[in-house]
């Protein structure tokens, strides 16, 4: 029973479960739309003003649905008691958190993919930087939430106010990610600057705390 | 035990005092700003003092993850809420100092930013220790501590890089501006104050919680033996 | 605000929030005194 088959296996399952209802990704793309014709109500920019705002509206509207899904991440396994089962088995239990950190990292991306044209219409965006720099970003940011995210959902799953308890924990140590992730994605969009320091930090970002969530995971399942 | 405490005690009012007279007394009057600088003296080294907090509830939560020893935990969460205590001094002082200098009460200068999340992560912590149900909140607690200080340099780049990026008006001087050496006895003399401060609200502190935790068992051992009966 | 209003209310600030905290501190330490003579004295 080793760590990759425990992960795979995990990770199949869940995605498999949420393609057949679909209520994760459902309500995290119309929380999304949301959010977007909101803010749009707030600015009506045009093309130049849109690139200099967009880089923090797609990031606020992405971490709002991300803190849905990761909400939701645990939900199941507690109703079930599949927590229970999973720490009294042999299996690794980083191994549980990387396939649930993996799943909602796919949501995410997924999500961001499908959201990614009606930014594009509704505040006529149009890169001027490199658009491949905008997928690392995303890539790199994104993972620097979901793991931090799942991680501290599974905190909060423990406290008397779990759903608020999630972003007023993750927040907070999020922000220099989210700092990277906005100001890098401005500057790509006007392409008056470089994002290379940031897509340096959002790598040290990812590493330093993957590695810190693999290494506590296992005292946060087991405590009672 | 109570004599060395009382004798810290005065010592720490004695520190306090001497600080409070080379801030206001034999600091020299700052050029450009003028007398208002002399906030510096308290403001730099609360933030010092609030950093040192942090570490040791850094090193506290990792020994209570490993001992899981209630001794840890408790000092973990006492510099933690001592932390925060100096911490607000700190974003308090800077807007007031802000004020009559550049007319603004904030900048988003980078220290005065990232003194702002850091208060943010701890006061983070201090909501998940006071939401967090039953027995598990220490380690719970303890893990949030470990992230959230391994934060803090991550933290520190970002928000300096973003000020390079996009300037604005820095509380204290920029990087360059040096201190006149009597200065620097001001600001030294009141960080040793304030950590002696710091020390003795922590050792409260961390009384108090030892007494709450001993008072809270003894009700459970009460609720118990009620039940059995 | 000028400088020298501004100097004062920092220090007097800096006090208000470190002897606030003490004596809330000191409060709570009273109350859980008292809870623990009560305990003794009912056990």
């Amino acid at each position: 029973m080793n760590t990759l088959s425990v992960t795979r296996a995990t990770l199949l399952k869940d995605l498999r479960m949420e393609w057949r209802s679909k209520d994760a990704i459902n309500s995290m793309l119309f929380f999304s739309l949301l959010v977007v014709v909101i803010f749009s109500f707030a600015f009506n920019p045009t093309a130049e003003e849109s690139r200099l705002i967009a880089g923090g509206l797609i990031w606020v509207a992405f971490l709002f649905a991300a803190v849905v899904a990761l909400n939701q991440t645990w939900a199941r396994e507690l109703r079930n008691q599949v927590l229970d089962a999973y720490r009294v088995s042999p299996a690794p239990p980083h191994a549980l958190f990387l396939a649930k950190a993996l799943g909602n990292f796919l949501f995410v991306v997924i999500l961001e993919a499908l959201m990614a044209p009606l930014f594009v219409v509704f505040y006529q965006l149009r890169s001027v930087g490199p658009v491949w720099q905008l997928v690392v970003v995303a890539l790199l940011g994104t993972w620097a939430l979901v793991v931090n995210g799942t991680f501290f959902a599974a905190m909060s799953i423990r406290t008397r106010n779990r759903e608020i308890m999630l972003p007023l924990i993750l927040f907070p140590i999020s922000i220099p990610a989210l700092v990277a992730m906005v100001d890098s994605t401005t500057g790509i969009l006007t392409g008056e600057a470089s994002p290379d320091f940031w897509i340096k930090l959002l790598l040290v970002y990812d590493v330093i705390f993957t590695a810190v969530c693999l290494l506590l995971f296992e005292s946060v399942l087991n405590a009672e | 035990m109570k004599a060395v405490i009382w004798i810290f005690v005065l010592i720490t009012v004695a520190l306090l005092g001497f600080g409070l007279y080379q801030a206001l007394v034999i600091a020299p009057t700052e050029q450009t700003m003028g007398d208002v600088q002399r906030i510096f003296y308290y403001h730099v080294p609360s933030a010092w003092t609030a950093f040192l907090l942090f570490f040791v509830n850094f090193i506290a939560s990792i020994v209570y993850l490993w001992k899981r020893s209630a001794g840890s935990d408790a000092i973990a969460v006492a510099s933690a809420e001592v932390g925060v205590v100096f911490c607000t001094v700190v974003l308090i002082t800077g807007p007031i100092w802000a004020r009559p200098v550049w007319g603004i009460w904030w900048t988003w200068d980078a220290r005065l930013t990232t003194t702002l999340v850091l208060w943010l992560i701890y006061v983070s912590y201090l909501v998940l220790r006071r939401f967090a149900a039953g027995s598990q909140t220490q380690v719970l607690a303890a893990a949030l501590a470990i992230f959230g200080f391994v934060d803090v340099p991550i933290v520190f780049m970002a928000i300096r890089w973003f000020r390079t990026q996009h300037p604005s008006p820095v509380i204290g001087g920029g990087e360059g501006s040096g201190l006149d050496p009597t200065m620097w006895h001001a600001v030294l003399w009141n960080w040793l104050a304030f950590s002696c401060l710091a020390g003795l609200l922590v050792v409260v502190r961390y009384r108090l919680q030892r007494m709450e935790e001993t008072v809270e068992s003894a009700h459970a051992q009460l609720a118990l033996q009620g039940g059995a009966r | 605000m000028t400088g020298s209003v501004a100097l004062k209310a920092a220090y007097i600030v800096t006090w208000v929030i470190q002897l606030g905290y003490l004596g809330y501190l000191l409060s709570r330490y009273r109350k859980v005194r008292e809870e623990m003579k009560d305990l003794n004295r009912s056990s």
